[in-house]
């Protein structure tokens, strides 16, 4: 017989099975005793001593071996199901807010998982490494061009992500490394295929890429070694995403020809569905070979080349370690031969300028979405597991007050012979009964609430890709949450239970006790969840008045990508002067003018150095902007002019900075007619103006310097963005700026259009998710609480019927019988809020570095906190007063 | 999960089981009287052993249960013996006969 067969068996017995066999059998006896000539009852009363205890027996043969044992869980199991069905209120409320609770925590956990914990699905993955550079001083000697991330580590050293071509090419030969793959995220291409254009995002990839990570072609092929070379038919594999996207999965387009920025590739592949590339939360459209992508999807300068220039960083490497080699070892074997490969430009460069090799894992990919998020996600973490512990405490107080009506049929369990152990046992499969039932609704709900927390982190990129579906894991951490929040919130009624086998029932006022201290706790952390809710909610307020130093409201942003479509030098500059003109004569707009960067994207930082001052270095953001900028944009002039049509190829080059790069290069004297070196160029300062907030809100603005677009024409190429200022709300004429764009040049397509208000409030993402989630569950956490209250005034109101009846016959006003419940509000509360206030203030120093202007001692939201939490208190109490105070005497008297 | 009693005693009450359930199937009231019948009041089966001894006993695969109806036509559990059950029979019937064998000589040994 198998095992399975076997358990069956047990389950299909039905609980009852082995008392049918015992009652079978007693009565047989009586049959029996009764033959002989004794009375009903005295035949059965001999029978059943016979017998012995038949409880007792009933017991002991199930306990005989783990089968047994499961028979007995499932007839708890049957038991708990029945308690709980003869309770719907009770049950649904409990499910409920164990559902809200677990799936609050499932839903951070899983978003977690895919910021954080989720692997590269790449063949073996832990061997793999990311390189980059680190180094104190910038290496000016080595790098003009740096193009990727660059970063001021903690210690002050200068972090960069990418390197040149001939370094990559020579680090691929490097000992420890089965090999090295290069990759760059280029901007956005123009595409075109099927009489059909579009934006895209390509990965440029070196020709070992997929073998390297071990990924495959879902349809036809990936991308190697032949692809990557100059004269290699241009190849592209496609993501899946696109794929399905743009093509509806259709495998025919195998060998069509995808025109990217007007150079024609073939499709050869389609990449697996997993694969998002290296940079988890981005997804790329395209895989593009480097060396066909050059003059494509990246530009060098005239007669250079990307692969021969030792001055230009532009590979992003990854590399593959050796079977045992680990990273340490890696590391020191690859340093030397990395200085090598920078070349004979290493001894001219000042020493502490001479980067080194810098590793990290890169089992999870690189991701600015791990660094970004990975802190505030952890704080979410906590925040719903206080909401978690909250609702826990309102179940098991349900559960309490469950377990006093149970009362009557506890002691007959255990007149019975039912064993203590037994008992608890019981109650404790309820209450896993109940956790699980409101985790597999939390799962539910959890995949709702990741999908809505995606939503809102997701906010800025449109080529946002995250998996956040259930893995393995994440259903193995709701198993564990659900697991032990039921033991928790069980622990109040089983032990009680425990007690009761001890003592039989005398446990009234301990009971209750143990019900108030359950409320005071919830009512603690409510405080503590109110408290950074509201200050989370607060810093968002405050974070989005901020004075960026602009006039934000009526602005609308837009791209367009000219180059890709082959504009260049007079014909780019006439399209731009053309739309200008076309989009200020929409009605309503009041002026447009253009930038090579988006307000609040920042740009890039350069080295300047003050003429006045040899080898005096200043670092400053560049933008580059048409006339007419400082105008749209509404940003003041402090001193000189603002730039204007006069300031072109052939006039004097001229330069406005901003009051930060004052303070910064001339410890704010006015530089008006001072001069700086730049690329090769001089500029003179001719104007001053307002300081506007480059990429962090919560940064102070940083040096910046305006340049004319006609003065620096190179810097007008690839994607420039369009500032329109609008009379009224700016998203209104929308479709009449993409009319205008279409109709000058159809195949433009424009580039995240939206509001300067939508585009800071991308910037505020991370506090946006704070506000909403941390909001949200402080509204919960505040639901729970009241129903905490509620449910503990009841059952003493409803105890102390009787004592209220006799106060009243003898003559209690209302009022003080009013005031009798209030008291008891007034000590929940009270005591909550004593031992709420240190753990808040304590708990809440942990977000401070995540608010924008607050100290976690605000005074303000603490009082906020305090009073919502008070009137919830009092609303939950109404109830239970008005019922109170309401008692009949008689009625009360004639009670129970 | 060890019993307080002995094991030889145990074994005594399952091979009179499954001496008894041999014979053909039969509830546990007709088990018990059987054996006490038999051997005419000597054996007094005690229930506190023998629902438990018939559930060890069907977890270890000597006996099956199926509900059947009984002779004064009420539900009743009949056991009856497998073929693991029998060759359990057979051993236990053999250990049982060296066993007694060998107290008998003691016995005897004067």
């Amino acid at each position: 017989m198998g095992f399975w067969k076997r358990l069956r068996g047990t389950f299909a017995d039905g609980g009852m099975a082995a008392e049918d066999e015992v009652s079978f059998h007693i009565d047989m006896r009586v049959k029996e005793y009764m033959a002989t000539g004794l009375s009903q009852e005295e035949a059965r009363r001999k029978a059943l001593l016979r017998f012995g205890n038949p409880t007792a027996v009933k017991e002991k043969t199930r306990e005989m071996n783990i089968l047994s044992w499961l028979e007995s869980v499932g007839q708890d199991l049957r038991y708990g199901v029945r308690m709980l069905r003869r309770t719907p209120g009770l049950t649904l409320v409990a499910v409920l807010s164990l559902a809200l609770g677990i799936g609050a925590n499932t839903a951070i956990f899983s978003l977690l998982d895919a910021v954080m914990l989720k692997m590269l699905p790449v063949r073996e993955p832990e061997r793999l490494v990311i390189l980059e550079w680190a180094a104190k001083g910038w290496p000016e000697k080595l790098m003009d061009m740096h193009s990727g991330a660059m970063d001021r580590l903690k210690d002050g050293r200068l972090q960069g992500s990418s390197s040149s071509h001939p370094v990559f090419t020579q680090l691929r030969k490097a000992e420890p490394f089965v090999d090295v793959l290069g990759f760059r995220n280029a901007g956005s291409v123009h595409l075109y295929a099927d009489g059909r254009a579009e934006m895209g995002q390509p990965d440029v990839v070196s020709g070992n890429y997929f073998q390297l990570l071990g990924v495959g072609a879902r349809v036809g092929r990936v991308l190697t070694e032949q692809d990557d070379r100059a004269d290699a038919t241009p190849a592209v594999v496609l993501s899946y995403g696109y794929w399905a996207r743009r093509f509806g999965q259709d495998e025919g387009v195998i060998g069509k020809t995808l025109a990217v920025n007007g150079k024609a590739f073939t499709i050869v592949g389609v990449t697996e569905q997993e694969f998002f590339g290296l940079t988890p939360g981005t997804s790329p459209d395209l895989f593009v070979p480097m060396r066909p992508s050059e003059g494509a999807v990246m530009f060098p300068p005239p007669g250079e080349s990307l692969f021969q220039k030792e001055n230009s960083w532009w590979v992003r490497m990854a590399a593959r370690l050796r079977p045992g080699v680990t990273m340490e070892q890696a590391s020191a074997a690859s340093n030397a031969f990395y200085r090598q490969a920078l070349g004979d430009a290493v001894h001219s460069e000042k020493p502490e300028s001479v980067p080194t090799l810098v590793m990290k894992p890169g089992s999870q990919g690189l991701s600015t979405l791990r660094s970004r998020f990975s802190q505030p996600l952890q704080i979410l973490m906590v925040l719903v597991a206080v909401v978690l512990l909250i609702a826990c405490a309102n179940v098991a107080n349900l559960l309490l007050a469950r377990a006093s009506a149970r009362q009557r049929e506890t002691a007959v369990r255990l007149a019975v012979g039912a064993g203590r152990a037994r008992l608890v046992r019981q109650h404790l499969t309820e209450s896993l009964l109940l956790a699980f039932l409101g985790g597999a609704l939390g799962l539910l709900f959890s995949m709702y609430g990741a999908n809505a927390l995606l939503a809102i982190v997701a906010a800025d990129s449109e080529s946002f890709r995250l998996d956040v579906r259930p893995d393995a894991r994440v259903l193995l951490f709701t198993a564990a949450v659900c697991l032990f929040t039921g033991l928790l919130f069980g622990l109040a009624p089983a032990y009680r239970a425990w007690r009761e086998g001890n003592t039989a029932g005398e446990m009234r006022e301990g009971r209750l006790a143990l019900r108030r201290w359950l409320v005071v706790g919830q009512v603690a952390a409510s405080l503590v969840l109110l408290f950074a809710a509201g200050l989370f909610v607060r810093s968002l307020q405050k974070a989005s008045s901020i004075d960026l130093g602009l006039r934000r409201e009526g602005l609308l942003l837009m791209g367009i990508d000219p180059s890709s479509q082959g504009y260049e030098g007079e014909r780019l500059f006439a399209l731009h002067e053309r739309l200008r003109e076309r989009l200020a004569a929409i009605p309503g707009v009041e002026s447009v003018a253009l930038s090579r960067f988006r307000l609040l994207d920042g740009g890039h930082v350069s080295i300047m150095e003050k003429m006045e001052q040899r080898g005096s270095q200043v670092e400053a953001y560049c933008q580059f902007v048409s006339p007419g900028y400082f105008e749209t944009a509404g940003i003041p002039l402090v001193a000189g002019r603002l730039l204007s049509e006069r300031d072109r190829e052939g006039s004097p080059n001229v330069v406005v900075a901003n009051e930060a790069f004052v303070r910064a290069a001339y410890q704010g004297a006015m530089p008006l007619g001072r001069r700086i070196r730049w690329d090769m160029k001089e500029f003179e300062i001719v104007g001053v103006v307002r300081d506007a907030k480059g990429e962090s809100l919560k940064a102070a603005a940083p040096p910046a310097l305006y340049h004319a677009f006609r003065q620096l024409p190179q810097q007008a190429e690839g994607t420039v963005n369009f500032h329109i200022r609008v009379a009224g709300e700016p998203t209104r004429i929308g479709p009449e700026v993409r009319a205008v764009v279409s109709s000058i040049d159809s195949k433009l397509p424009v580039i995240q259009m939206r509001s300067m208000e939508r585009q800071m409030e991308l910037r505020l993402v991370t506090e946006q998710l704070f506000a909403r989630v941390a909001g949200g569950f402080g509204v919960v956490g505040l639901a729970l609480a009241a129903i905490g209250v509620y449910g503990v005034l009841a059952y003493t109101v409803a105890r102390r019927t009787r004592e209220i009846g006799v106060r009243m016959a003898l003559g209690a006003e209302r009022s003080r019988i009013l005031w009798m419940v209030a008291r008891e509000v007034l000590t929940l509360v009270v005591l909550g809020l004593l031992a709420g206030l240190p753990l808040a203030l304590m708990g809440t120093r942990a977000i401070e570095s995540s608010l924008y202007g607050l100290k976690t001692s605000d005074v303000p939201t603490l009082a906020a906190a305090v009073a919502l939490l008070a009137a919830a208190a009092v609303v939950a109490g109404i109830w239970p007063a008005r019922t109170a105070s309401r008692v009949d005497p008689v009625q009360a008297l004639r009670h129970d | 999960m060890g019993s307080p009693k002995g094991d030889q005693l145990q074994g005594a009450l399952e091979l009179l089981v499954l001496r008894t359930l041999a014979r053909g199937a039969s509830h546990g009231y007709g088990i018990a009287t059987h054996i006490e019948r038999v051997s005419d009041d000597i054996l007094r089966v005690e229930e506190g052993s023998l629902y438990p001894a018939l559930h060890r006993m069907e977890q270890a695969g000597w006996i099956a249960s199926d509900w059947g109806l009984s002779e004064n036509n009420r539900r009743a559990k009949y056991y009856r013996i497998t073929a693991a059950g029998k060759r359990q029979l057979e051993a236990a019937e053999e250990h049982w006969n060296r066993v007694t064998a060998a107290v008998n000589k003691v016995l005897r040994y004067v």
